[in-house]
């Protein structure tokens, strides 16, 4: 799958969090995903959301209906949690993701 | 990539970063400044028109300054700061005295101060943001300070500062007094020809109504600043160095005519629609108490204040909230520190990730203050207790 990622700022210096569109839903992203750790949607907001977490660390919240996820690395080892983050994005089948066959 | 989500119109409730909307006028100034012939600064012949003087009598009057010469412009109110604090060419051994509620406008530049063996003394505010006048008095009168600065309302809390007294005295024990304004000018008054307030900066992105890149200092006879920024000023190009005569001495390089255009067309439009502030303070009072009954963690400065509101929603961080906000309604605010990160350690425990920033405009309405306490309700309601 393609992306595009770009760090998102704010008033900490060690923040590590990163916004990236997606070729899909983060709806379908997020149900693509077999190995999270702890996952929570909020279906009660105007737009539904999810936050998830990995066992790593790495933390994914996205509103299910954007194409647009915001992950957050722990702030320690955040590189090698982006390199390997965006790894796994870039095997996964978009088109297999949209269809909920991955 | 397609995006599927509904539409909604975009709240803007960051007006205390910049103000939004702008009146018509603003934009249509700015237009025609760019496409009129540009105005030679500072050497103008009588039939052409000068608009960074005409800006100058306008502030003058809302400034209350007995001379418009004395308002040199420049681009925010940063700029106006970083021009007092550095031009008052203190040496090692000298002190700056400045409150916690300060900007990083005004930290940054006295930290590098700091850095070079000026001494600085931050005086603590209280649980609201407002600066605590007995400490205050106290640091002035332990370290009779160069300079001493404070702001004119907390840009984290909306405390407005009685600065008068504050500059009465530091005046009192010999410090040059600099006032930030940045919060405060078009909404609150203060008083230039005041003999205690030096300077005073401003800028003209915020209550004033007027476009980004615009703003300054207001420097009182008998003030010696060194300029910061040194260059061409159009006249007395024959000398080596700037020219003594205020406002050319601290403005070196071409202004930025057309925003000044912008800021001055705002200013005239504001003299003629006064902004109402009790109906400002009633709008405060509803978002207040909204976010209140909603289960926010408000601070509330009580009055007077300038039209923000910071909360914190427990459980979750401020950065989430905003996110939330954004992402799910369309509400703009500001989350974090505010640029001002001093202040969190006096207005109470678990504000190390700061506040969430609402700051409303005479434009922003009933109906959206309402939208964003709903939000938060929402928030509050299904992202807690877990």
């Amino acid at each position: 799958m393609e992306f595009t990622c770009k760090k998102i700022e704010n008033c900490f210096t060690n923040s590590a969090n990163f916004q990236y569109a997606l070729e899909v839903r983060a709806e379908s992203f997020m149900g693509a995903i077999d190995d999270w750790e702890s996952i929570r949607v909020n279906e009660k907001l105007r737009r539904p959301t999810f936050i998830g977490a990995f066992a790593d660390g790495i933390q994914v919240k996205g509103v299910l209906a954007k194409n647009s996820i915001r992950v957050g690395y722990p702030e320690d080892r955040w590189e090698d949690c982006k390199e390997r983050f965006e790894a796994r994005l870039s095997a996964m089948d978009a088109a297999k993701i949209s269809e909920g066959t991955e | 990539m397609t995006e599927s989500s509904n539409d909604f119109a975009p709240i803007y409730l960051n007006n205390a970063a910049t103000s939004f909307p702008k009146p018509d006028c603003v934009a249509e100034a700015m237009a025609q400044a760019v496409s009129s012939l540009p105005g030679g600064d500072n050497r103008d012949s009588m039939e052409r028109r000068n608009v960074n003087d005409e800006l100058r009598i306008a502030l003058a009057e809302l400034l209350h300054a007995p001379d418009h010469r004395r308002i040199v412009l420049g681009s925010n109110a940063t700029w106006g700061l970083n021009e007092a604090i550095f031009g008052l060419k203190l040496v090692a051994g000298d002190c700056i005295v400045a409150s916690m509620a300060e900007h990083n406008s005004v930290i940054r530049p006295v930290e590098a101060l700091a850095a070079k063996g000026i001494e600085v003394a931050y005086v603590p505010v209280d649980a609201a943001g407002r600066i605590d006048a007995s400490a205050w008095k106290a640091a002035i009168e332990k370290r009779s300070p160069k300079l001493a600065v404070c702001t004119h309302a907390s840009n984290v809390t909306g405390a407005i500062n009685d600065v008068a007294g504050l500059a009465a005295v530091a005046k009192a024990h010999g410090a040059i007094t600099l006032v930030d304004a940045a919060q405060t000018l078009g909404l609150v008054e203060i008083d230039a020809s005041d003999p205690n307030i030096d300077m005073i900066a401003f800028t003209g992105h915020k209550y004033l109504l007027g476009p980004q890149g615009t703003g300054g200092l207001y420097v009182s006879e008998g003030v010696d600043l060194e300029p910061h920024a040194i260059g061409g000023t159009g006249v007395r190009s024959d000398l080596a160095k700037m020219p003594d005569e205020y406002p050319m001495h601290l403005e070196a390089g071409t202004s930025n005519e057309p925003s000044n255009a912008g800021l001055l067309a705002a200013i005239r439009w504001a003299k003629g629609n006064p902004v109402d502030l009790g109906e400002l303070a009633e709008k405060r009072s509803r978002l207040r108490d909204g976010l209140t009954e909603a289960g926010a963690r408000v601070i509330d400065p009580g009055a007077p204040s300038t039209p923000v509101v910071s909360f914190t929603v427990e459980g979750l961080t401020p950065g989430y909230v905003g996110e939330l906000l954004f992402d799910c309604y369309d509400i703009i605010c500001r989350t974090g520190l505010h640029c001002a990160p001093k202040i969190f350690g006096c207005l109470g425990e678990g504000l190390e990730s700061g506040t969430v920033r609402i700051s409303l405009s005479r434009f922003t309405t009933d109906e959206e203050i309402d939208a964003l306490i709903g939000a938060i309700d929402d928030i509050i309601s299904s992202e807690t207790g877990f």
